[in-house]
């Protein structure tokens, strides 16, 4: 029996069996080295060749996982953290601040014609009235975009933690994000109890129509 | 119906400055001159507490507080109970409508909406607008 246990690993299991032995004043290493030996007879029952390659097996297996890791690696995910979701995330802000501007702005040039209107005769002020309504409705484009844009955001920093969640288990720096801030990925998910309910504008297939939402309001009364 | 004060004020909540502004001028077409803003359920609340308001207008989709939980506190609030609380939102599954009716909202507007609309629900809500 020692000469087997010299032979599977030089002097390491003798060394861990004599550790075990002070540790565990009542177990004899014998009872300890025959349990070995029947998990070792046993996966070699279960391998028709034995389990002379099982061996064979793990290095290779270790070897798969040494190069999948270096393909992972070759794809420079750190960049996707560091680069690609800083510079996404700042063109959205961008997308919105844009749009938001372009919106104040022809708010401002709306109320000066709403202002006018007092001074115009009866039927044209109606029209123009009119269509200064019709332009206020059209900008609250600028709210629903801005909310798609920031589902659009909290969606790309889900990635960025699960990106930086991934080099982590690889081994690897999350990269230092391209900000101005050089702040931490944020996540932003909502709080509170009712956060399931915070999904934001709907597709249009999804939604219901204003129409829908009073029918289902009414069948309340 | 009785006809609402056309001096009340009302409290419109958006986290969108630009749909505060498009409320308070469609507002303003209806005789609404009385109106006053909030960017957030937590800021609004704490203006509901000082002073009183006939009619809230709020966004759902807002932080830290949002739209359905600054109705559950109002509708929990003593003196704050009975406003009458119109929500505002591009969220519009029948399951927020459900959770807002049962928060006790009294209407709904769906965005986008338009102006038309608005002054239904508040004629709905007020009375003759």
């Amino acid at each position: 029996m020692s000469a087997m246990v010299a032979t599977v690993n030089g002097e390491g299991i003798e060394e861990c069996l004599k550790v075990l032995s002070k540790s565990w004043v009542h177990v004899d290493p014998r009872e300890i080295l025959d349990v070995v030996e029947k998990v070792m007879d046993s996966v070699a029952a279960s391998r028709p060749d034995n389990g002379k390659d099982f061996k064979q097996d793990v290095e290779e297996l270790a070897d798969y996982i040494t190069i999948a890791r270096s393909e992972i690696s070759s794809l420079k995910p750190a960049e996707i953290n560091s680069i690609y979701l800083p510079v996404a995330n700042d063109e959205l802000g961008a997308v919105v601040g844009a749009t938001e501007q372009a919106t104040i702005s022809i708010f401002e040039a709306v109320e000066s014609i709403q202002d006018l209107v007092p001074r115009m005769e009866p039927d044209m002020a109606a029209k123009v009235a009119d269509a200064v309504t019709r332009v206020y409705e059209a900008c609250s484009f600028q709210d629903i975009t801005g909310q798609r844009v920031s589902k659009v955001v909290k969606a790309l920093q889900k990635i960025e933690v699960k990106v930086a969640d991934l080099l982590k288990t690889l081994g690897e720096e999350p990269g230092t994000p391209a900000r101005k801030n050089n702040s931490a990925p944020i996540v932003i998910d909502p709080a509170g109890p009712d956060a399931d309910l915070l999904v934001g504008p709907q597709m249009l297939k999804e939604s219901n129509t204003q129409a829908e939402v009073d029918a289902l309001l009414a069948s309340f009364d | 119906m009785a006809d609402h004060d056309p001096n009340m004020s009302i409290l419109i909540v958006d986290d969108y400055k630009t749909m505060l502004r498009i409320i308070r001028n469609l507002l303003k077409q209806l005789g609404f001159d009385n109106v006053e803003e909030a960017q957030d359920g937590s800021a609004a609340l704490t203006k509901l507490r000082d002073k009183s308001f006939g009619l809230v207008i709020s966004d759902w989709n807002m932080e830290p507080m949002s739209g359905l939980q600054l109705l559950k506190e109002v509708r929990a609030d003593v003196k704050l109970k009975d406003t009458p609380f119109i929500m505002i939102t591009a969220e519009s599954k029948s399951e927020n409508v459900i959770a807002a009716k049962e928060a006790g909202v009294n209407n709904y507007i769906v965005k986008p909406f338009n102006a038309a609309t608005l002054k239904g629900k508040l004629t709905a809500v007020l009375g003759n607008v």
